[in-house]
């Protein structure tokens, strides 16, 4: 599987899970889908990122189906009053938005480095053909050397 | 590296879930289930569109009940039983104000801080003091098993209750409840008893006496006595004018001059420093004043030929709004009108027979006892030549953010001790008898004629209010109900904090066919409005005028209106009636001061002004200038007055807070003794009419730099605003400021600026036409999401009505919805 394949399909797997967390009050499913990405990715980068837009969905888009269904722009006005920005009804989305986005991000982070610590989860993971070089500086398979 | 990385991670994952989880205490919710856009505040949104046509299950109901909704919200229940018509009451008014109904009860059983924390504070050591729930417990355990008050409030605990689980079960508890990060507890029948104390606390419990002492150890006992009097100064309208039976029971007041105080300086330290504590808490907690309207018109005075009623009780205007409306049928209930969300009777309304409101009777409630206390005798006062011991209750007060606080509150037999500095001072308030008030409400809720309207209000103890009566087969009538203590006259005047060694103990009340009301009067009309309901010759005390009651001006135009010669009245005539702006005591003093001007060198705005007010007809409506200029010179002539008097007598108590009373001096002294000394004390003012002029050209100066040159273009409408503030005081959430007519002293009553104070709810109902109508500012919801959160405000401020419909013909009017209930 390359990496791209695999990181699209933790990435909607990560998404799908933090999404039915959050849906039944589970708000930090995002960091523990972020975890999982973390870990499954092999990237440190592309697993934050897959942690932060798995975040972003799930936050965002019960936010979205409410704006659909029942118009959000008064509840939003209402918050931000709330708040003590009145009238910035885009403050309480930004900070939803937010929220949802540093749950996965950090969650994935976190995931990432307890990654690096586990030696067999990290060779586990498939990792995408690197060429290397042998002392002599031969190109040389790792993996095929190692068996 | 990754050693680097890893630090990173945690640091950054323990701060976002730390702030997720705890959020920052007060200043932050957890963001984590307050922002969850499926469970957390967003919800607000869904809660907002789940008014829709619905099968609902509640637990406990015994039979389907119905909620038919109108298109504004006012709710129709209907129910096989009482039983169940209460448990439906309790459900909807929770799933439309439970952040509301939590907020009452936590601020009279003392637990705001539990939630709102150390702000709170002082608020719930008062209220723990005070002793709403303490009462309310005694109430709860005094009611019969067979009381039908009691099936009423465990029905509505259990209705409450059921929408608290569906609340929670689908994530829809109210925003503010889920970004204060707590869960509202179960609902208690005590509850609601406590949410009644509320009312009564804010309607009645005053802190006058202490004002009063301090007012006697400035000002001196002799302008003391002459400008807070027991019997107003100025014209009144007693709605009971007599002939009164005379005292049987309890002692006559002894003539005023009889009862100078003689207070020492300990007891006005102690008045003064326990008056500070009073002012520094939250609005609404002491009673100032007070600002509603009812009356009732006979056939013989109807063009319509059935009685007439109208009400508005003044009360804060919030969002939401005190009053939630709604019908309530069973087969031995059916009753329309507004409720307090938390109690399951309707307050003010009519049922198929009879209609009814309320203004508050103003009378004194409010007594401050100065216990003796003996180092040699710790814990106990001297009463009735005894050294008695104090009765103690403890409390822990929770603190969101902080430690729990420990407090101890003592009794005397007076009540409890609320000073907390200089002597103990011990507060004896009606409201601390334990009542059967709710039980008197459900009995008028089923009054068929003024027999049982009559009988029913026997029991009623307070907060003393005048209830006004009109019935289908033409009666009318008013009787200002409830309890008129009497004290054993040994020590000083009532009005001033008193000897606790038992010579001024409350000893009774005024026997209830002694209390003032009257029934089918020949004038063919009964009215109040806070005013003194009866007239000098009254065989009872019942209070001063400073405060106690209103200056009375709003009554005095209702009776001007309703006492016209020939005149016939029609439903729409009461509305105009509730929303007159005419002002009285401009229609007494303007005359007087245009008098006072002729003659007087006046400039080209001074000449403007005046020329404005000559014209004026005494309304204070948005557009008039003369409205302003009038306002404004009323103030600077109270200014002029008065000032000097609190500066030389170096009077610490804000004068403003008695501009009610000093008002009424005022208007006395300009229309009927221009020469007082009062207007002497400063320059070469030596009467009325030239503290008159001297305060018109101050009044216009001010006006002139304030609003420009021309006075054409000082609308009352740009001074004068009103606001409907919200419960929770988030200020993004308010309604207004808008312009606004009115003033203190109108019907339409819009005191203050911004006026935030006013009608609360007004209705009008027409008996030969079988038509009621009312109105109230806000909305059904307190969700500010909803449309149902401030969609009544418009009508109400544009002085438009609502018909109040019966179930069955609200399920037939446009955007009503259904929905059914079953177990």
């Amino acid at each position: 599987m390359s990496l791209l394949v695999r990181f699209l399909t933790v990435l909607v797997g990560a998404a799908a899970l933090a999404l039915m967390g959050v849906l039944v009050g589970a708000w930090w499913a995002p960091f523990v889908a972020g975890i999982a990405a973390g870990v499954l990715i092999p990237r440190g980068w592309w697993a934050v990122l897959a942690g932060a837009v798995a975040g972003l969905v799930a936050w965002g888009a019960p936010l979205e189906y409410a704006q659909i269904e029942f118009g959000l722009a008064r509840t939003a006005t209402s918050l931000a009053a709330i708040m003590g920005f009145n009238g910035a009804a885009t403050i309480p989305v930004a900070l939803t938005l937010v929220v949802g986005i540093l749950l996965g991000f950090s969650g994935a982070w976190f995931g990432t480095v307890a990654r690096s610590f586990y030696p067999t989860a990290r060779a586990s993971v498939p990792r995408p053909a690197r060429p290397q070089k042998e002392k002599s500086g031969r190109p040389l398979d790792a993996a095929a050397r190692r068996n | 590296m990754r050693y680097v990385s890893a630090a990173g991670a945690v640091v950054v994952s323990a701060l976002v879930l730390y702030l997720s989880f705890f959020g920052l205490g007060l200043t932050l919710p957890p963001l984590g289930p307050a922002f969850n856009p499926s469970t957390g505040a967003w919800t607000m949104a869904a809660d907002a569109a789940s008014n829709g046509a619905q099968t609902l299950h509640l637990s406990g109901l015994t039979q389907p009940a119905r909620i038919v909704l109108e298109a504004n919200g006012t709710a129709h229940i209907t129910a096989a039983t009482d039983h169940d018509l209460f448990l439906a009451t309790g459900y909807v008014h929770a799933k439309f104000r439970l952040f509301q109904m939590d907020l009452l009860r936590r601020q009279g059983e003392g637990r705001l801080s539990e939630v709102f924390g150390k702000a709170a504070l002082d608020s719930d050591r008062f209220e723990l003091q005070l002793g709403l729930l303490r009462t309310a417990q005694v109430e709860w355990a005094q009611l019969p098993a067979t009381d039908p008050s009691r099936v009423a409030l465990e029905a509505y605990a259990q209705g409450v209750n059921d929408r608290i689980d569906e609340a929670e079960r689908e994530h829809q508890l109210p925003a503010m409840v889920t970004l204060s990060n707590y869960k509202p507890a179960p609902w208690t029948p005590i509850d609601s008893l406590v949410v009644k104390g509320d009312m009564t606390q804010t309607l009645n419990f005053t802190d006058t006496p202490l004002v009063m002492a301090q007012l006697e150890k400035t000002l001196g006992p002799d302008l003391t006595s002459e400008w807070f009097p027991v019997l107003p100064p100025n014209q009144q309208s007693p709605y009971d004018p007599g002939p009164y039976p005379p005292n049987s029971g309890v002692q006559k007041i002894p003539p005023l001059s009889t009862q100078k105080a003689e207070l020492t300086t300990e007891q006005v330290a102690s008045a003064e420093a326990l008056y500070q504590r009073l002012d520094a808490l939250p609005a609404g907690l002491i009673a100032h004043g007070g600002e509603s309207n009812n009356w009732a018109v006979a056939p013989s005075k109807s063009a319509t030929g059935g009685a007439l009623l109208a009400g508005d009780p003044h009360l804060h205007l919030t969002l939401p709004a005190i009053w939630y409306q709604l019908t309530m049928d069973s087969p031995t209930y059916h009753v329309a009108g507004v409720s307090i969300p938390g109690t399951p009777v309707i307050l003010i309304g009519h049922n198929q027979h009879i209609a009814w409101s309320l203004t508050d009777a103003q009378n004194q409630q409010t007594f401050f006892y100065d216990e003796q206390e003996d180092s040699s005798h710790p814990g106990e006062y001297m009463w009735n030549g005894q050294w008695t011991k104090y009765t103690f209750a403890h409390y822990d007060i929770p603190v969101a953010g902080g430690a729990t606080q420990h407090l101890t509150v003592k009794y005397s037999v007076h009540g409890p001790v609320i000073s907390d500095r200089g002597l103990s001072t011990s507060v004896w308030w009606a409201g601390n008898i334990p009542s059967q008030d709710l039980s008197v409400m459900l009995r008028i809720d089923q009054a068929s004629d003024f027999a049982g309207f009559r009988t029913a209000l026997k029991d009623w103890l307070s907060p003393t209010h005048n209830f006004v009566y009109s019935d289908d087969k033409g009666n009318i009538g008013l009787i200002s109900a409830g309890y008129y203590p009497q004290l054993a006259q040994g020590g000083g005047p009532q009005w001033l904090p008193m000897p606790g060694t038992g010579e001024n103990d409350v000893i009774g009340t005024i026997p209830y066919d002694q209390i003032p009301q009257v029934y089918n009067p020949p004038s063919g009309f009964v009215w109040s409005a806070n005013q003194r309901q009866v007239t000098s010759g009254y065989p009872f005390y019942i209070g001063t005028a400073s405060n106690f009651f209103d200056p009375g001006y709003r009554a005095n135009e209702i009776a001007r209106t309703l006492s016209q010669p020939g005149k016939k009245f029609t439903a729409m005539d009461m509305m105009a009636l509730q929303t007159d702006t005419r002002d009285y005591l401009a229609g007494e003093v303007v005359p007087k001061l245009l008098q006072a001007l002729n003659g007087e060198q006046l400039n080209a705005t001074e000449q403007q002004a005046r020329d404005a007010l000559a014209s004026w007809n005494d309304n204070m409506d948005v557009s008039s200038s003369a409205a302003s200029v009038w306002w404004i010179f009323w103030q600077e002539y109270l200014n002029g007055t008065f000032d000097p008097w609190w500066k030389s007598h170096k009077v610490k108590i804000d004068r403003a807070e008695l501009n009610d009373a000093l008002t009424q001096d005022l208007d006395a002294w300009t229309l009927h003794d221009p020469t007082n000394p009062a207007f002497t004390l400063v320059g070469a003012t030596q009467n009325a009419g030239d503290m008159m002029k001297q305060s018109f050209h101050a009044a216009v100066s001010m006006m002139a730099t304030r609003l420009g040159s021309d006075p054409s273009k000082w609308t009352w409408g740009r001074i004068h605003q009103r606001t409907l503030e919200n419960l929770a005081l988030i200020s993004g959430l308010d309604y207004g400021p808008v312009p606004e007519r009115g003033d203190a002293y109108t019907p339409l009553a819009a005191p203050d600026f911004p006026s935030t104070h006013g009608p609360s709810w007004r209705m009008v109902v027409d008996w030969s036409s079988q038509s009621f109508s009312g109105v109230y500012p806000g909305g059904q919801s307190e969700n500010p999401a909803s449309d149902w959160y401030s969609d009544r405000a418009q009508t109400w401020l544009d002085g438009h009505y609502d018909p109040m419909l019966d179930a069955t013909h609200a399920a037939t009017t446009t955007g009503a919805v259904t929905w059914t209930l079953q177990s």
